[in-house]
């Protein structure tokens, strides 16, 4: 395992997990109509943004860490023309910076007005333009495992999995309980409920993808292209624990609409169990990073 | 004028005795663990039965191998710093005051050219000993092999001289890159690719 590549972990699974919450909490929330500029309703919006703006801000400081030469960073913005890690850190800046601007139009009272609509699009352009160019900086022909499709799907799976759980998880304690109970609401029931179903149907293609294709474990394993890198492969109980856990997380998932579709709406104990769908999924994410980085760690 | 500088190496001639790796780690004081040329020792085969006897079957063959100064610098590309750079005469090089040791380079690299320097925290490789060249020399891994398994010049000249081989196993796909570089291939080459053959040193190089 590549463990040394922590900062690299840290930094693309907060940037992802970061990109995935805003585009599925923050820009339904603007763009709910509903109203901001009452304390009750503004107050988990400005709680959710600024949490988002930290995540992605503790992403970049850990970046950081990865730099031999890290007083030299400036440096990094160099090469926007061919350079696809210029690219990620512009759009990251670009990221933070238009949603930092959405929080202060949100703070003084402007968050449903259409320069706060408009802004909290270009901010979630800024974040999808910064997923891909995250995972174009790893597609190059230095390492076989990383040069397919196999890199943009873990990343885009990766920040999907973790928005949705994320948001349904953050979710949770303002409403109190889990769907459709008393209290503020910010996101509509039936959008939770969507979600729910649809961070389920993630979770499940997941497991599914990682047992057929994870490279050098998945059944359908494409054969490793020549190169003067050795071939890298993940333990197997490591491989089968982070699949194990992504699973339980989908099981608890289903356990929670489950109840909901059958026992009807709002327990405490469906909050509580959102969280622990979280939390599985977040380490199954974090382990599956570690061994990203160790196909490419091969002479390093 | 030279176009593009290269490399020749004849597999065919290499005994693997890792006087190039040497020669160049010491010409560029190049510290411990750190290498700009290695020499990998492909292996290959095993027992197959003919008639009603099992005989061996194995090959093994040496690739010495360095920075390709490739016509497509995808290190170069990859370097959000711009700090890698190719000269007129093709020779590419790494300007370490821009460098910031992402590191990056040397996942693009196809041909693990570029090697991080622990004791800088910034990657280094190969420079064609372009200071020789300057003065009209040859790089001190050429010089220094024993069997003349080693040339370089213009590729276009190398490739007149040589041929167009530019890839026997273990090396990569050259499309993405197109190293400047002319391999006299081994005779066991084909039989390596037959009977997927696999580099034996992965600790040394």
């Amino acid at each position: 395992m590549a463990w040394r590549e922590w900062p690299l972990v840290v930094f693309t699974l907060l940037g992802q997990l970061a990109t995935g919450v805003y585009l599925f909490f923050v820009l339904p929330v603007v763009f709910s109509g509903r109203p901001l500029d009452t304390a009750e309703g503004l107050r988990p919006l400005l709680d959710v943004l600024g949490g988002v703006i930290a995540l992605l801000g503790v992403a970049a400081a850990a970046s950081f860490f990865h730099l031999g030469r890290p007083f030299r960073a400036p440096n990094a913005l160099s090469n926007l023309r061919t350079s696809w890690l210029s690219r990620e850190i512009l759009f990251e800046l670009l990221f933070l910076l238009s949603m930092a601007v959405l929080f202060v139009l949100a703070w003084f009272g402007k968050g449903e007005g259409a320069p706060a609509k408009v802004v909290a699009v270009l901010a979630g352009v800024c974040g999808l333009f910064f997923l891909v160019s995250m995972a174009r900086v790893y597609m190059v022909p230095g390492v076989p495992a990383w040069k397919g499709a196999a890199t943009p799907f873990a990343f885009v799976m990766a920040t999907l999995i973790l928005g949705s759980l994320g948001t349904l998880a953050i979710n949770a304690p303002i409403s109190g309980v889990y769907l459709g109970g008393p209290g503020p609401l910010l996101l509509s029931p039936s959008w939770l409920r969507a979600l729910t179903v649809i961070a389920a149907a993630l979770v499940a293609l997941g497991v599914v993808s990682c047992v057929l294709l994870a490279s050098g474990r998945g059944v359908l394993r494409p054969r490793p292209a020549a190169s003067l890198k050795p071939a890298v492969v993940s333990p197997a109980p490591f491989f089968a624990l982070r699949v194990a856990l992504l699973a339980g997380g989908g099981t608890v998932l289903l356990a929670v609409l489950r109840s909901e579709i059958g026992g009807g709406p709002g327990t405490r104990g469906g909050a509580s169990l959102v969280w622990v769908a979280f939390a599985l999924a977040a380490v199954s994410e974090l382990l599956a990073r570690f061994e990203f980085y160790g196909l490419g760690d091969g002479r390093r | 004028m030279v176009r593009q500088y290269g490399f020749h190496f004849n597999a065919a001639a290499c005994s693997g005795c890792k006087a190039c790796q040497v020669a160049c780690k010491d010409h560029n004081d190049l510290g411990g663990g750190l290498l700009w040329r290695r020499v990998y020792e492909v292996a290959g085969g095993g027992w197959e039965k003919e008639g009603g006897l099992w005989v061996p079957k194995v090959l093994a063959y040496n690739v010495s191998m360095a920075c390709n100064h490739c016509e497509v610098v995808v290190c170069g590309m990859a370097c959000p710093t711009k700090a890698i750079w190719k000269r007129d005469d093709g020779i590419v090089l790494i300007d370490e005051s821009r460098c910031i040791g992402c590191r990056y380079c040397e996942w693009a690299c196809p041909y693990s050219a570029i090697r991080y320097d622990a004791a800088t925290n910034l990657v280094s490789k190969c420079t064609f000993c372009v200071e020789a060249i300057d003065a009209g020399e040859a790089p001190a891994c050429v010089t220094s092999c024993p069997l003349r398994a080693l040339d370089f010049g213009d590729i276009d000249e190398l490739r007149k001289k040589y041929g167009a081989v530019d890839r026997v196993v273990p090396l990569p796909d050259p499309e993405a890159t197109k190293p400047a570089l002319v391999i006299t291939p081994h005779k066991d080459t084909a039989e390596a690719e037959r009977r997927g053959a696999e580099v034996a040193n992965w600790e040394e190089v």
